[in-house]
């Protein structure tokens, strides 16, 4: 019996903000936000069983199609349902990502005038298409580069089955290049996301720390 | 008065849930000289994450410092003439025994062809003695002590940078943020923690429901660390032995209550209790 004993008391966690930015063009019609949708339930699943992640992860969820909607404000994943998502439109990209930024910088707003601690937020964008004409690629990346660079947010594209990489390539930071969906393996994904999420929000500044393994979805470093 | 008074400390560090995952050793380190007389010296070490030797730097940066520590306070005989200097002498000093550990830091990296960066951790040192304590440190962590009137008080401010992952290390250009604190009291208890420990030990997060805000009182529980004074007062006579009281401190570490059960981070805690 060990006499060493006491109670700790009810600190907060910091947090960690992962805003999916998720395509919902007509093209995701079918399968593809079929798998999307249940890749997210097993995503929400996956984090909570997580101790440490389920309240660490704050997630919000931006789609886009010929609009953008911020479907889902920051929030830690255990306190909100799913939502069920459909198609509708074509490819708003650049105006969802500049969402997400927007987003970001107003969390970290928050989280600083709430006295709140955090770790670098991360984007996450998945696309099957590419950005509709009218859409500011060339800024867009432009402000990628400069946040990613500046360390201002962490950003990951993924593309799924008929993405243009070229045009994705183009707007992600050369360091993180889009990396390809397997088939339709968002669940897989999403798990390893989750994964990945949960040693993210545990590990030290820079620490060089080992993902799990992508098999199953594609190749990814962080 | 000094001849009388003696302390029993107890230290160890705990493999944190990551790191035990990842297969990686702990990169957490301290140690603790008793110098007589009521004396002594504790200190820790917490290994940046993102260096590969950082676990070989915290085991040196402790060992360094309890050296250069203790050649500081012999040479000044401070035992000898009962004596605690004056805050802007201890500064000095302290900056001076750092920039010590840092060079001999330096020449181990040499010696076995590694970076110095690679070393990197942060590092507490904490002087205990009749007449009150030293401490100084460079990066996170925490300290406190136990008054004569029977409250905690913390000993420092963790550096801390933008993201909640962020700190300065002994291989950075420490120079202008070295943390410095004296107190000339007689006390009951300290503790010097590693960022692991905190959120078990410390209230460093709280909610204000009427200011909407969170905030950090850098206060020690006083409900974490009472029961252990006692319990080690208790170890104590029952004459356990310095390695068995560390054991079982490690133990209660690594899975004692469900907040360091479930933490990730490395785990060191030292406390000292007046006997």
């Amino acid at each position: 019996m060990n006499p060493f004993g006491g109670e700790s008391p009810e600190n907060y966690e910091q947090k960690c903000l992962c805003v999916l930015v998720l395509d919902v063009s007509a093209s995701m019609q079918g399968a593809p936000i079929a798998s999307l949708n249940q890749g997210l339930i097993d995503f929400q699943y996956e984090v909570i069983k997580d101790y440490t992640a389920s309240n660490r992860l704050e997630v919000s969820i931006i789609i886009f199609g010929s609009e953008v909607w911020a479907i889902q404000p920051p929030a830690l994943v255990s306190t909100f349902d799913m939502p069920q998502l459909t198609t509708r439109g074509s490819t708003k990209l650049v105006d969802a990502v500049r969402l997400a930024i927007k987003q970001i910088e107003d969390r970290k707003q928050w989280y600083k005038a709430t006295g709140q601690n955090y770790y670098r937020p991360m984007i996450i964008l998945m696309t099957d298409g590419e950005p509709d004409n009218d859409q500011d690629v060339k800024g867009l990346a432009m402000e990628i580069y400069h946040g990613v660079q500046n360390k201002k947010f962490l950003f990951y594209a993924i593309g799924v089955q008929n993405y243009n990489h070229a045009k994705l390539a183009q707007i992600c930071h050369p360091a993180t290049p889009p990396m390809p969906l397997d088939r339709l393996q968002f669940s897989a994904f999403f798990k390893w996301l989750s994964n990945s999420i949960g040693v993210i929000t545990k590990s030290k500044e820079g620490e060089k720390i080992s993902m799990p393994p992508v098999s199953g979805w594609t190749q990814m470093e962080l | 008065m000094s001849e009388e008074i003696d302390w029993i400390v107890v230290w160890a560090s705990a493999i944190g849930g990551l790191h035990a995952k990842e297969n990686l050793p702990c990169q957490d380190a301290c140690l603790v000289k008793n110098l007589g007389k009521g004396w002594g010296i504790a200190t820790l070490a917490d290994g940046a994450g993102s260096c590969e030797n950082s676990h070989k730097g915290a085991e040196q940066c402790v060992q360094l410092a309890i050296q250069h520590f203790a050649n500081l306070i012999h040479q000044k005989e401070w035992i000898e003439k009962n004596f605690l200097p004056y805050e802007t002498e201890w500064k000095k000093l302290a900056s001076e025994q750092l920039l010590l550990v840092k060079q001999d830091l330096q020449i181990f990296a040499q010696q076995n062809a590694i970076t110095l960066e690679s070393l990197s951790c942060t590092l507490i040192v904490l002087v205990y003695s009749p007449l009150g304590l030293l401490l100084t440190h460079i990066g996170d962590g925490r300290a406190g002590y136990f008054n004569t009137k029977a409250e905690w008080h913390s000993l420092m401010t963790p550096f801390r940078g933008e993201e909640a992952n962020q700190t300065i290390f002994i291989t950075s250009e420490f120079a202008e943020n070295i943390g410095i604190k004296l107190i000339k009291e007689e006390i009951q208890a300290f503790c010097l923690l590693s960022d692991g420990c905190e959120k078990a030990a410390f209230e460093c997060n709280l909610y204000d429901k009427e200011k909407n805000i969170y905030y950090d009182p850098n206060r020690p529980f006083p409900k974490f660390f009472n029961p252990n004074i006692l319990a080690l007062k208790g170890l104590e006579k029952q004459q356990k032995s310095q390695n068995e009281m560390n054991q079982l401190w490690q133990n209660f570490l690594q899975n004692g209550n469900p907040q360091l059960q479930h933490e990730p981070d490395d785990k060191t805690l030292i406390l000292g209790v007046r006997k």
